[in-house]
């Protein structure tokens, strides 16, 4: 037990409720002390339950109390921290804490200050009790509350139209996912009875095969939708709407990591099913070539950050597929540090430049911003895989679990995306910091950001190089060692791997990586190779990338555009002809008699005695006719 | 010369109410001593005293169950239950009186201190009812309550819709009162005794025999149902109530809504369930159709509803019919009946969400405004907090979840469905889904209205904390609900005579 525990938790949300009821009269623009406080308090408790987790080697846990006590259906409130929850609950809450403070600087002067950092807060509260559920239906309950905070976050500035149109298109969107989920929890139930995570896993093994295949497709469908994947990745490109602190919380974070999360707490489940990994590895290696594809043709740096976290989800959750459980999440935690960087980076860009954001308006800003430039180089550097920065080790360890895991298609495929990233990741930052400036200088003044933005970014960048140590030597590192307990027991079986794989994986790896920088170099430094000419020689291909594969035209043509047309139907026709008028005729009924009963409230007090002693002298006499032989 | 030996009650069971009764004696005391002006000290005095003895609860050792006072009085769980509602509803009546009696919102002003004193008598009177062992101090602790309350309701002595609700609902509370001790003479000359546990005891061998009941125990049985029916308001018998809320200054109308209605339920619960419950084949037929009359008619009536106030009365109507439904779940003392809890558990979240909903509409009177739904137009752009506290308010008299009106309903049908009262059950729903009609338009003119009449900006700091702190109750304690709801279950034990 842990009695602690709940403050986890609960700090953020004091730091959400007080700024929301207080925060427009009272707190106004001091609104974020309370929630840096709260979420460093988080922060604080976050390492220490993780020191205890890693002290003690075993989870920890606190109940809070029983929700829902219903006969059988019992759902109780408990928190627990095991390692992967510890690692999951550092990370949110170390990256939530540093876009806190960037916050402070970006959201500067905004109306909606304090709206801000109450609904950020929020964010983490409900991110924070998704990773510390025990069971799936809380895991529920707050995995829906993290979209209805991205909803209110992509939509910030709701009076912008596109705004509130990508917030609109993230929670239909995630709503198609977590309708899957919600029939594989509802599944889970009817099955085997309860939904605490400890019942479920020793339950899975005595169930049909196809059904805990369905269970996983149906979990995992949640994944695709909060994890990005295809074919519901659609809306985290468009989420850039909301202000760039939120993106990187979004990206690194909060929200799209808890697909994976979920995926891989859930790992009994899925490893119980090779047809479900199956699944799960091939979309995940579909997703990290077409992301990667897609990312290399975009000219809006938040939309080649956007691509590039879909793209890394997507090694993530074949990583997942391969059975690879521990590089999954030791890939997420680097792309958290990395992820993070290069979106607060952009930030930093977009607020340097006067809220430009296509690339080719910018070039030669590294001599205006050199905090932001050497930072963001480092991040890229780390997406991209080189050696030695973070992204490097987790990527690679993936590759190689995929390799080893009988996968060799999906290793190669993921070797292919990861060129394409390290081409992405250069192009992005030779054509934002080198070359010649191309914006209007008389109008633009390129600046630094204040501190209070790039002290976040050093620290960032700090971890964006450091991370990937925890997990080494590969496959041995004390990463693994720290989640061997979750990823054991229930049929695990671990791959050996050989030094000589692994030595030759890195070499490639690095080879690739540096193959991809060489080629930005060209292409946009040296002016050796012309992308322009290369896009027209590409033809169609090139379209399919830029136009994003035309997964957005798709569902226009056909779900959107099909559904509003069912919408207006129903609207005109079922909604107000049928419905309307069944509910106005009742009620009109329903008011004809109340106003015919009100009658009978005369107001003289004789006539109301008279009514009780009626109500008396008739149930007594029903009693006595029905219930004595008094009449019989 | 001689000691005379006389039986020494255990005063320690009986601390809450003696704090109470203390706390009177100041108030009345310092009505003599102080001035006009120092009086709002007596509202602090008035809240500690009543939360003084809320904490003084925790002394009992409630386990134990014991009574003093040869039996008349019982210190078990379900008085520590009644005791804790009525306590808290006393200390947010007072919360949400004291601006608008000392305010001078009536025509000349309202003596504080009485107000004050009247009101913790009928919380005394109330605690007693829930406490008793005897139906003679269930008559004694009603009419203390009641007594009380029928001054509070004239208390606007200026205003004569004060006047002639408080003159109704006295008459028919004589006549009502009248029937209820008729009922216990009756149940005294059937069974030779007063006290309830002998009651019981005496008619369990009558009721293992052949046959029906004795024609006397019956009678006694229906008067007593229908005495106490006129202090829930039940239908036929609540014709007092629309008028007694909308003459009553405000906050009294929040405040009888709720506590009045504890006593009776209290007394219903001790009288029905531990004295009558032998009988229990023959009332419960009786409870469940009250049950459908009332809840049909409250709701139903709500909807014609201009006034708020009035519409309030009806609502309260329409809630008595839903309490009703889990008393008629009774089934016999088993551990897992819900009949009672659920009627503990529902007097519980009724006193945060009514109280507060008249709360609301003093407030909007002590900034000028009158009682009607169209003084609630705009609400949200002039006072949001307001707005948003009374649509929680609203919602959670409908029953949406996560509100604690929603638990309250949703455990009364559980215990109706455990005993099968299916149609009593989905009559619950329905008449919830009639009554969003009503509730649902107050919230509609608060958002989607433009504020009409002069608003004047008054400070009230005692009111907005009562109604904040409602608000966060309604929240907080429908999430909270199980470790109440396991409190309330240990009726059982209380009762446990089975």
């Amino acid at each position: 037990m842990a009695n602690w525990l709940f403050l986890i938790p609960l700090a953020p949300l004091a730091a959400a409720v007080i700024n929301f009821l207080f925060g427009r009269w009272y707190i106004r623009d001091r609104a974020h002390w309370l929630a840096i406080l709260g979420v460093a308090a988080a922060f604080v408790l976050s390492v220490a339950a993780f020191a205890q987790v890693a002290g003690d080697g075993e989870a920890i846990s606190q109940h809070l109390y029983t929700w829902i006590p219903a006969g059988d259906f019992q759902i109780p409130v408990a928190l627990t921290v095991d390692q992967l929850t510890a690692v999951m609950l550092v990370v949110v809450t170390g990256v939530g804490l540093l876009v806190h403070i960037y916050s402070v600087g970006y959201m500067h002067g905004d109306p909606g200050f304090y709206r801000f950092f109450s609904y950020l807060p929020l964010f983490v509260f409900s991110m924070l009790m998704l990773v510390l559920a025990n069971n799936y239906l809380l895991l529920f309950v707050f995995w829906e509350a993290v979209g209805l905070c991205s909803f209110l976050l992509i939509g910030f500035w709701y009076r912008r139209r596109s705004a509130a149109q990508a917030a609109k298109k993230a929670f239909v969107v995630n709503r198609v996912g977590d309708f899957g989920f919600g029939l594989g929890v509802m599944l889970i139930f009817v099955n085997l009875g309860t939904l605490e995570y400890t019942g479920v896993f020793e339950g899975v093994a005595s169930l049909p095969q196809g059904t805990v295949t369905l269970i996983a497709l149906l979990l995992f469908t949640g994944a695709i939708g909060k994890s990005a994947q295809i074919p519901l990745f659609v809306w985290l490109p468009d989420a850039m709407e909301g202000p760039t602190p939120v993106s990187a919380l979004i990206h690194a974070a909060t929200m799209v990591t808890a697909g994976i999360f979920m995926v891989a707490r859930s790992w009994a489940i899925f490893a119980a099913s090779p047809d479900a990994m199956l699944v799960v590895a091939i979309i995940g290696a579909a997703t990290a070539f077409v992301a990667a594809t897609i990312g290399l043709t975009q000219y809006d740096i938040k939309k080649v950050i956007a691509y590039s976290t879909v793209s890394q989800l997507g090694y993530m959750a074949f990583a997942l597929g391969v059975g690879a459980w521990a590089a999954a999440i030791f890939h997420l935690m680097t792309h958290a540090f990395f992820k993070g960087l290069l979106f607060l980076g952009a930030g930093s860009v977009i607020h340097g430049m006067h809220d430009e954001q296509d690339m080719r308006h910018m070039g030669g800003l590294k001599k205006y911003m050199p905090v932001t430039y050497w930072t963001f180089l480092i991040g890229a550097a780390a997406n991209a895989g080189i050696v030695p920065f973070a992204g490097f080790w987790s990527k690679d360890e993936i590759i190689v679990g995929a390799w080893v895991g009988g996968r060799p298609i999906i290793a190669i495929v993921g070797l292919i995306a990861a060129l394409f990233t390290s081409l992405y990741m250069f192009r992005v930052v030779f054509l934002t910091f080198h070359g010649e400036e191309r914006f209007d200088r008389h109008h633009v003044k390129p600046h630094e950001s204040p501190a209070v933005m790039t002290i976040p970014l050093l620290i960032l960048s700090a971890g964006a190089v450091l991370a990937g140590f925890v997990g080494f030597p590969p496959e041995n590192g004390a990463f693994h060692h720290f989640l061997e307990p979750v990823f054991s027991g229930h049929g695990a079986e671990a791959h050996h791997v050989s030094t000589a794989t692994t030595l030759t994986f890195g070499a490639i790896s690095t080879v690739i990586a540096l193959a991809g920088l060489g080629l930005a170099y060209a292409a946009y430094i040296r002016g050796s190779l012309n992308p322009a000419t290369i896009a027209a020689r590409l033809g169609p291909l090139y379209q399919l990338a830029y136009r994003r594969w035309y997964f957005d035209e798709i569902y226009e043509t056909v779900i959107v555009h099909p559904l509003y047309r069912l919408s207006v139907w129903l609207w005109r026709v079922v909604d107000v002809q049928i419905i309307d008028g069944t509910v106005n005729g009742v009620a009109a009924l329903v008011s004809f008699t109340a106003q015919r009963w009100r009658r009978v409230q005369t107001g003289l007090v004789a006539n109301y005695a008279l009514a009780i002693a009626l109500g008396t002298v008739i149930i007594v006499g029903v009693y006595l006719i029905v219930g004595s032989n008094l009449f019989q | 010369m001689p000691v005379v030996e006389l039986v020494r009650p255990e005063w320690g069971l009986i601390v809450p109410e003696l704090i109470l009764l203390g706390t009177i004696v100041v108030v009345l005391a310092g009505d003599l001593i102080l001035s006009r002006r120092q009086h709002s000290v007596l509202t602090w005095v008035a809240l500690a005293g009543l939360a003084l003895s809320l904490l003084s609860n925790l002394t009992i050792d409630w386990d134990a169950g014991r009574s003093t006072f040869n039996g008349m009085f019982q210190a078990d769980y379900f008085s520590l239950f009644i005791n804790i509602v009525v306590g808290v509803a006393g200390i947010l009546s007072v919360m949400i009186s004291s601006s608008y009696v000392e305010g001078g919102e009536e025509p000349e002003g309202l003596p504080w201190p009485e107000y004050l004193a009247l009101l913790l008598f009928s919380i005394l009177g109330t605690m007693l009812v829930g406490a008793a062992g005897d139906l003679l101090m269930i008559f004694l602790g009603i009419e203390m309550g009641s007594l009380a309350v029928y001054a509070l309701t004239g208390f606007a002595r200026r205003r004569a819709t004060s006047l002639e609700g408080a003159l109704k609902y006295f008459l028919l509370g004589a006549f009502a009162t009248a029937i209820l001790i008729y009922g216990m003479a009756w149940t005294y000359g059937a069974t030779g005794t007063t006290a309830l546990d002998e009651i019981a005891a005496r008619l369990r061998p009558v009721i293992t025999g052949e046959g029906g009941i004795e024609a006397s125990l019956l009678l006694a049985l229906l008067l007593l149902a229908i005495g106490l029916g006129f202090k829930i308001a039940a239908v036929p018998f609540h014709m007092w109530t629309p008028d007694a809320y909308q003459g009553a200054p405000t906050p009294v109308s929040g405040y009888m809504s709720v506590v009045p209605k504890v006593a009776g339920f209290a007394a219903m619960a001790r009288v029905l369930v531990q004295a009558l419950g032998p009988l229990s084949d023959s009332w419960l037929t009786l409870i469940a159709i009250l049950a459908l009359a009332t809840m049909v008619y409250g709701n139903v009536v709500a909807i014609a509803q201009r006034d708020v106030k009035r519409m309030l009365g009806y609502s309260s109507i329409g809630h008595t019919g839903y309490i009703l439904v889990g008393l008629a779940a009774y089934s016999g003392m088993s551990a897992d009946d819900r009949s009672v809890s659920s009627v503990l558990f529902y007097l519980f979240s009724y006193a945060f969400m009514n109280i507060g909903a008249f709360g609301v509409v003093t407030w909007l009177q002590s900034r000028g405004l009158g009682v009607t739904l169209d003084d609630f137009r705009g609400l949200a752009t002039r006072s949001p907090l307001a707005a948003i506290a009374m649509t929680v308010f609203m919602l959670s008299l409908m029953g949406l979840p996560p509100l604690l009106g929603f638990y309250a309903k949703y455990y009364v049908i559980l215990a109706a469905v455990q005993v099968g009262l299916i149609w009593l059950a989905v009559a619950v729903v329905v008449m919830s889904a009639v009554s969003a009609f009503f509730y649902l338009r107050v919230v509609a003119v608060m958002y989607f209205n433009e504020p009409v009449g002069d608003w004047k900006t008054q400070r009230t700091p005692l009111l907005g904390t009562g109604l904040a702190l409602m608000a966060i109750g309604t929240l907080v304690f429908g999430l909270l609900s199980s470790p109440l709801l396991d409190l309330a279950q240990k009726w059982v034990q209380a009762f446990g005579v089975a």
